[in-house]
């Protein structure tokens, strides 16, 4: 069958969580390896941990907490933010992370998602990709959603699906920290374009947004970071909302 | 993780397929995790030209009619009537974490199944040999029960 999960992001910088709004004011939300643990009992069926310090000293924060959390919490563990080579990757993987997300570095290189794939299997490597509409297509944006590529964001994700990326992790610029909801559009044009696993991300503000997204847009993954880091709306909420809308979840009672 | 037949090359290339068998053959408890359990049989669609252990008879296949690959979610299990040690204590329809675009579709050694567009082996054991299709350490309290139990059988020693 399919089953829908349910992801928190953790926003991370110098080995603490922070979340901003709209990636840009940032507040501290407690420490990682706790966080993380938490989100395991609450039923999270994976966690993204995103690296937005992303400086060499960030990085070997990156791997420490890698290593604690992946000996502490038994669900996958996606990272991303500033992977910029195999190596990089490597590392990341190396330390505990399940898949790696890359980014910016993609569209700089795409090549770089084949030979991440080539090495550890598409089943290790997601493509962030950020989306801002311009005009009338949607466009992917870099850094943080400050850099326009002039790529388009639909020719994109099945380019990378093809060099073999394994997942798309779609995070709506326009709607990123805004709680009006997830761009519907561009999820269903996302999962429409592709058929490799989507995740939407950016905009959620209530229990419903997440049913839209899973039955309008058709994702496969659900991403959250402030709804949930905040308390404003617990997991088990959220599971027992697409449930009751047709969808099959993973039923919270069973987590640790 | 990663490619059947870049998987197998690896243990051909450092000398551990020699090794790995020899183990087997002294019942050596083994798991198997992922490509780690398709490396049991023979072949697979994913690497033509490459064999695999060759331990249970079998092709791995890429999975049919699926709506998305790879499977990456958590899905349930249909465990076999008596699906062995490795299940000591687990009944139901238990939640584990999947990651793979390619799965056996039968074996006489299947001890538990799985629905993903098709219905595919989630796993097998024959003697001392278990394989699991989905990653026990990425399936939460239930993972870490059924790599326990895997822990205990290999203590035991009784196959």
């Amino acid at each position: 069958m399919d089953v829908i999960r349910v992801i928190p992001c953790l926003d991370v910088k110098d080995g603490r969580v922070v979340k901003g709004v709209g990636f840009l004011d940032l507040k501290d939300a407690g420490d990682p390896v706790e966080l993380a643990s938490y989100y395991e009992r609450e039923g999270a069926d994976e966690l993204v941990f995103l690296d937005i310090g992303a400086s060499v000293e960030g990085r070997s924060t990156m791997v420490d907490l890698l290593r604690h959390t992946a000996s502490a919490v038994f669900i996958p563990l996606t990272v991303g933010g500033g992977i910029t080579s195999l190596d990089q990757a490597a590392l990341i993987l190396h330390s505990g992370a399940d898949k790696v997300s890359f980014n910016s570095a993609a569209v700089r290189d795409p090549k770089l998602i084949s030979e991440v794939a080539k090495t550890f299997g598409s089943q290790s490597v997601v493509v962030a990709i950020d989306v801002k509409r311009v005009g009338d297509h949607f466009e992917v944006f870099t850094h943080g959603g400050t850099q326009p590529t002039g790529v388009d964001a639909l020719s994109w994700a099945q380019e990378v699906e093809e060099r073999g990326a394994g997942e798309l992790l779609v995070t709506s610029m326009d709607r990123d920290g805004t709680k009006e909801g997830f761009d519907i559009e561009l999820v269903r044009a996302m999962t429409q374009a592709t058929s490799v696993p989507v995740i939407a991300s950016g905009g959620v503000g209530k229990t419903e947004d997440f049913i839209e997204g899973a039955l309008e847009g058709g994702a496969q993954g659900l991403l959250a970071a402030s709804v949930f880091h905040y308390g404003e709306i617990r997991i088990k909420e959220v599971k027992a909302a697409l449930f009751s809308n047709g969808l099959n979840v993973r039923p919270v009672e069973l987590c640790p | 993780m990663g490619d059947f037949g870049a998987c197998m090359k690896a243990l051909e290339d450092r000398g551990f397929k020699s090794l790995v068998l020899e183990l087997i053959v002294k019942k050596t408890p083994l798991l198997g995790v992922c490509v780690g359990m398709q490396m049991l049989f023979e072949y697979s669609e994913e690497s033509e030209g490459h064999i695999g252990l060759g331990v249970l008879p079998g092709t791995v296949r890429k999975i049919r009619d699926a709506r998305r690959l790879p499977q990456m979610q958590w899905n349930t299990l249909e465990l076999h009537e008596e699906p062995g040690e490795l299940y000591a204590g687990i009944d139901g329809k238990p939640w584990v974490y999947f990651v793979h675009s390619y799965a056996v579709t039968s074996s006489e050694f299947a001890t538990a199944f799985c629905d993903y567009g098709e219905n595919f082996v989630a796993s097998v054991q024959f003697a001392n040999v278990f394989g699991t299709q989905y990653h026990p350490e990425k399936s939460s309290k239930i993972g870490l029960s059924i790599l326990t139990n895997f822990v205990a059988i290999a203590e035991d020693g009784k196959l």
